[in-house]
């Protein structure tokens, strides 16, 4: 009797274990789990702020030819003489320092070597702010080489300059209209007259901007704009059954408002 | 000694219970909705493909194959059903016609949806193309000429409209890391465009994640761009394509998700 009750006791205990370690499967996310520590590197630091770059070196070349770039974009308005071009550098470089400064000041602050789960997700909490502003660029609107441009121009030559910046988001935020306007179709396909009066209206409806958020909200800033234009003006583009489903986007788009940093967005 | 047998007992029988339910579970579990769910979720098991393929019916006869993607796939003929009746002004017997072919496209790309699932393969046919192939060459037969050429030059002009958002999505996407020229983005665009590939325009979300978005291709690039362009874009992040499934890759699910409002009843 006793063999019998320990054989069956034994076989379910090991049908279970067996069950239980044949479903899950190995991850990487065991390897943390069980040893709760996440190594940290150097490189991995750098890679985290500047993307895909494996030292601080190559992100400061990197910085540096944004900067040149950036500045050849002023050149591709005005003739700039080469005082005005050693003050722009000087400003992006300034840029560039600031920004150097405070990455060095998190760097040396984060431990390397293995740390606990609990632990680096603090540092990544630190970290994500410098990615995200590095990845919107740091000779943004802010800037103090977007604030020298400005000084160092002429009101003519400021006028040239903000004629191209302007084209130039113009043309971005286009792309982002019809983009969303491509996605909303895949639902309700709209003939070349309806297509072409819905993107006009969100064109006029806002001036066109870069939007310097997250990438994943841009066409839910599309969708925000089209919440905002009359309903006078828009329903008549559709069809009667067409129209719950723009109304549909409307509410989307006003609900999101909150997740927009639109107050950011209207300070620029 | 009855304690220990008693002991012995509920072990036994908690285990039974335990291999029993997880059993079960596993047949049972519908996504993350149910303690199985949850529980094999915990474990990495994909329930989905853990799941039993549905039938799929013969359509010899003119019936419809039905399977996991005939739902969404009705839905997106009816958004075509719609487009056809919307262009053309049709009247309920060619409605009818075009609803009729439409059904059995439908059941045509759902089996093949599903041995696709079954092969693992994850690159689906576009169904929406699939669909108004055929719908281009049932308006030749049903309507005039001025309509069935009004109808052609709709879809050609909706299929170009979506290419031209992905084109000038991607090269926006560039222009904002790389600072391009007017000139390089004309040349961009043009080469980029005569280089294109379909898939680059199945599904617009991609162009949300500018890290998992298409690129114009290196060849178009490396002619295009300066030193200092090309060494900022080699440390820019790109990890690699994106899937997002072919429901969304039908794209009758908009981003900001499905009420269930559809064009047209596909009965």
């Amino acid at each position: 009797m006793v063999p019998r009750r320990f054989s069956v006791s034994l076989c379910s205990g090991l049908l279970l274990v067996v069950l239980v370690v044949g479903v899950r499967p190995a991850s990487a996310l065991d390897v943390v789990m069980q040893q709760n520590m996440i190594d940290i590197n150097e490189q991995q630091i750098v890679r985290w702020v500047f993307g895909n770059i494996s030292s601080e070196k190559q992100a400061i070349e990197m910085v540096e030819d944004l900067l040149e770039l950036k500045i050849d974009l002023v050149r591709q308005a005005i003739d700039l003489s080469d005082e005005q071009v050693v003050a722009l550098t000087l400003a992006g470089q300034g840029d560039l320092h600031r920004f150097l400064g405070e990455y060095y000041m998190l760097r040396h602050g984060i431990k390397l070597g293995p740390m606990p789960q609990d632990e680096w997700q603090e540092v990544w909490r630190q970290v994500q702010p410098m990615q995200k502003r590095f990845q919107a660029g740091i000779y943004g609107h802010s800037s103090l080489l977007n604030k020298t441009v400005r000084s160092i121009l002429n009101d003519e030559q400021w006028a040239e300059y903000q004629q191209l910046e302007a084209d130039r988001v113009r043309r971005h935020y286009r792309s982002i209209v019809q983009a969303t306007i491509a996605s909303l179709e895949g639902k309700c396909p709209l003939t070349q007259d309806q297509r072409q009066q819905f993107i006009d209206l969100v064109m006029e409806q806002a001036p066109a901007r870069e939007y310097n958020g997250h990438r994943y909200y841009q066409m839910y800033y599309v969708l925000y704009q089209i919440s905002k234009i009359d309903e006078e003006k828009l329903k008549p583009i559709f069809h009667e059954r067409e129209w719950p489903i723009i109304e549909r986007a409307r509410k989307q788009g006003a609900s999101m408002a909150g997740s927009l940093n639109l107050e950011e967005l209207d300070e620029e | 000694m009855r304690k220990s047998r008693s002991r012995r007992t509920i072990r036994t029988v908690s285990s039974a219970i335990l291999v029993i339910t997880l059993l079960v579970g596993v047949g049972r579990a519908n996504a993350e909705e149910t303690v199985f769910g949850k529980l094999l979720k915990f474990f990495d098991v994909d329930v989905e493909e853990a799941a039993p393929a549905e039938m799929v019916f013969d359509i010899a006869d003119g019936a419809i194959a039905e399977n996991q993607y005939t739902p969404l796939l009705k839905k997106l003929l009816g958004s075509e059903l719609h487009f056809v009746q919307k262009v053309c002004n049709a009247n309920d017997a060619q409605m009818k016609e075009f609803q009729t072919v439409g059904l059995k496209l439908v059941g045509q790309v759902a089996a093949q949806y599903e041995k696709m699932q079954n092969r693992n393969q994850r690159e689906w046919p576009d169904a929406r193309d699939t669909i108004t192939g055929e719908f281009l060459k049932l308006a030749e037969k049903t309507f005039d000429e001025e309509t069935a050429n009004r109808y052609q030059e709709e879809v050609l002009a909706r299929r170009e409209a979506k290419k031209d958002a992905a084109l000038d999505m991607m090269v926006t996407i560039l222009d904002r890391k790389l600072i391009l020229s007017e000139d390089q983005v004309d040349e961009i665009t043009e080469k980029t465009e005569q280089n294109w590939e379909a898939d680059w325009d199945r599904n617009m979300q991609v162009y949300m994640y500018d890290e998992y978005s298409p690129s114009p291709p290196d060849s178009v690039l490396d002619k295009a761009l300066n030193d200092r362009q090309k060494n900022v874009r080699r440390g820019t992040r790109n990890n690699g394509r994106i899937s997002f499934g072919w429901e969304q890759d039908l794209g009758i699910i908009p981003i900001w998700g499905d009420d269930g409002t559809v064009l047209w009843e596909v009965k």
